[in-house]
């Protein structure tokens, strides 16, 4: 079994920044106006910065993932969820879509989605595959549904999968506990954002020379 | 919003039975062996079979999903998902792998899958769209691992989605609830075998008269 310095490995991994986008996040974005605590999203968002620090200090590339909803891809299933109603998440071109304090640099790629994985029917698994990646570092939120979605697809297109506790949220404890319960005995490895740079740190000898 | 009557209309319908072979829900297959409390998953044959006699007699389409291991499908990183490699089930051509308390048809589909998702590179979507279908009804085992991510898979390819919890079973009790509730709030219905089964009554009653 891999080591957690394996699965993090500079050159075969890429940390994966799932929808830290105004309306999932904050306080004043739609879900929090419609009454979702969004306390633990915003809480979270100095790991998630530290790491991405870290992460470009060693070379690991990083990707942001954006909920983009439009008319385009509004279909009945999808609308199903909001009792048919088009919702007023993320549209195109709003302030709720924008990244929450965290924003990609000018070669970090973008991926948008409209589905809740970040791999249904969107670029993401052709840009992994360019950068040989073979280890996803998992973030953002919410933990139980478009992280673990993710996640969830990824492991099974056989990326290893780091999913950090501490740089994802949901809108309860006990949906963001489950989620870590279902990847830890089932999808890859639970750790922190604290332990994921110390095994960069240790571990010089992996880095890009 | 589309009434569990519409959810579930059988010609735009159909049933995916997932992963109801012997080393997930005999106590002497390879997850019984292994330690997990297969109870739940004995416990629900019967409902599923009742509620499978009925899907057939109302013309809902039924689909098996059968997981099958060999080594031209066990990578790297999906063998190292447990700490022991070696620790296999539903092995090509194997007792373990064979269907518990339940067959199908000589019409019914088979569809084999190597990872947790039933759509995960397989001929599940095209027989889906062969069929025409709308809406898919998702039971089995494990309902956190194999029944929920081929349901969140599902549903994010467009398909309706109703998750029937009184024919699905999990090792624990608390990650089961947790699925339904997950399901429910950003994934589709959750309805059980009886609620079905009344709607497609009462539909083909009302339709009998009309």
């Amino acid at each position: 079994m891999k080591t957690l310095a394996e699965l993090v490995r500079p050159a075969k991994s890429a940390v994966i920044v799932v929808d830290v986008q105004n309306d999932f996040c904050r306080p004043e974005g739609a879900l929090g106006k419609a009454g979702q605590p969004t306390a633990a999203a915003m809480a979270m968002l100095p790991n998630l910065q530290a790491l991405l620090k870290a992460a470009r200090a060693t070379g690991t590339p990083v990707i942001f993932i954006q909920t983009i909803h439009e008319a385009a891809t509004d279909s009945s299933a999808w609308t199903w969820r909001l009792g048919g109603q088009v919702g007023n998440c993320c549209r195109k071109d709003t302030w709720g879509a924008e990244f929450t304090e965290v924003a990609p640099l000018p070669d970090e790629p973008v991926v948008i989605k409209h589905r809740y994985s970040a791999f249904i029917n969107t670029r993401l698994d052709s840009v992994l595959r360019t950068l040989k990646i073979e280890n996803l570092i998992m973030t953002g939120v919410s933990t139980n549904v478009c992280v673990e979605s993710t996640a969830r697809q990824g492991f099974m297109m056989d990326y290893n999968i780091v999913f950090l506790s501490d740089c994802t949220a949901a809108y309860s404890r006990e949906e963001h506990d489950i989620s870590l319960y279902n990847m830890r005995t089932h999808f890859g490895v639970v750790a922190t954002h604290g332990e994921v740079i110390a095994a960069w740190n240790a571990a010089p000898a992996l880095t890009p020379a | 919003m589309r009434s569990l009557s519409e959810l579930v209309a059988p010609s735009k319908t159909a049933i995916l039975v997932v992963d109801v072979q012997n080393d997930f829900c005999e106590p002497a297959g390879s997850a019984g062996k292994g330690g997990k409390d297969t109870s739940a998953a004995m416990a629900m044959i019967p409902a599923l079979q009742r509620f499978l006699g009925a899907a057939r007699e109302h013309g809902a389409n039924v689909i098996f999903i059968q997981t099958i291991h060999e080594p031209s499908t066990d990578s790297a990183v999906w063998v190292g998902r447990r700490a022991n490699p070696d620790a296999k089930n539903c092995l090509k051509g194997t007792w373990g792998a064979e269907f518990t308390g339940i067959a199908p048809r000589e019409s019914e589909p088979v569809v084999i899958k190597h990872r947790y998702s039933a759509f995960l590179n397989t001929r599940l979507d095209s027989v889906l769209r062969t069929l025409k279908v709308e809406n898919i009804v998702v039971l089995g085992v494990a309902t956190n691992v194999c029944v929920e991510s081929t349901a969140r898979h599902g549903f994010m390819l467009d398909y309706h989605t109703v998750f029937v919890s009184d024919c699905s079973a999990a090792y624990d009790q608390a990650a089961h609830d947790m699925t339904l509730r997950t399901h429910q709030k950003h994934f589709g219905h959750v309805a059980t075998s009886r609620e079905i089964i009344d709607t497609w009554t009462a539909t083909h009653s009302v339709a009998a008269t009309a």
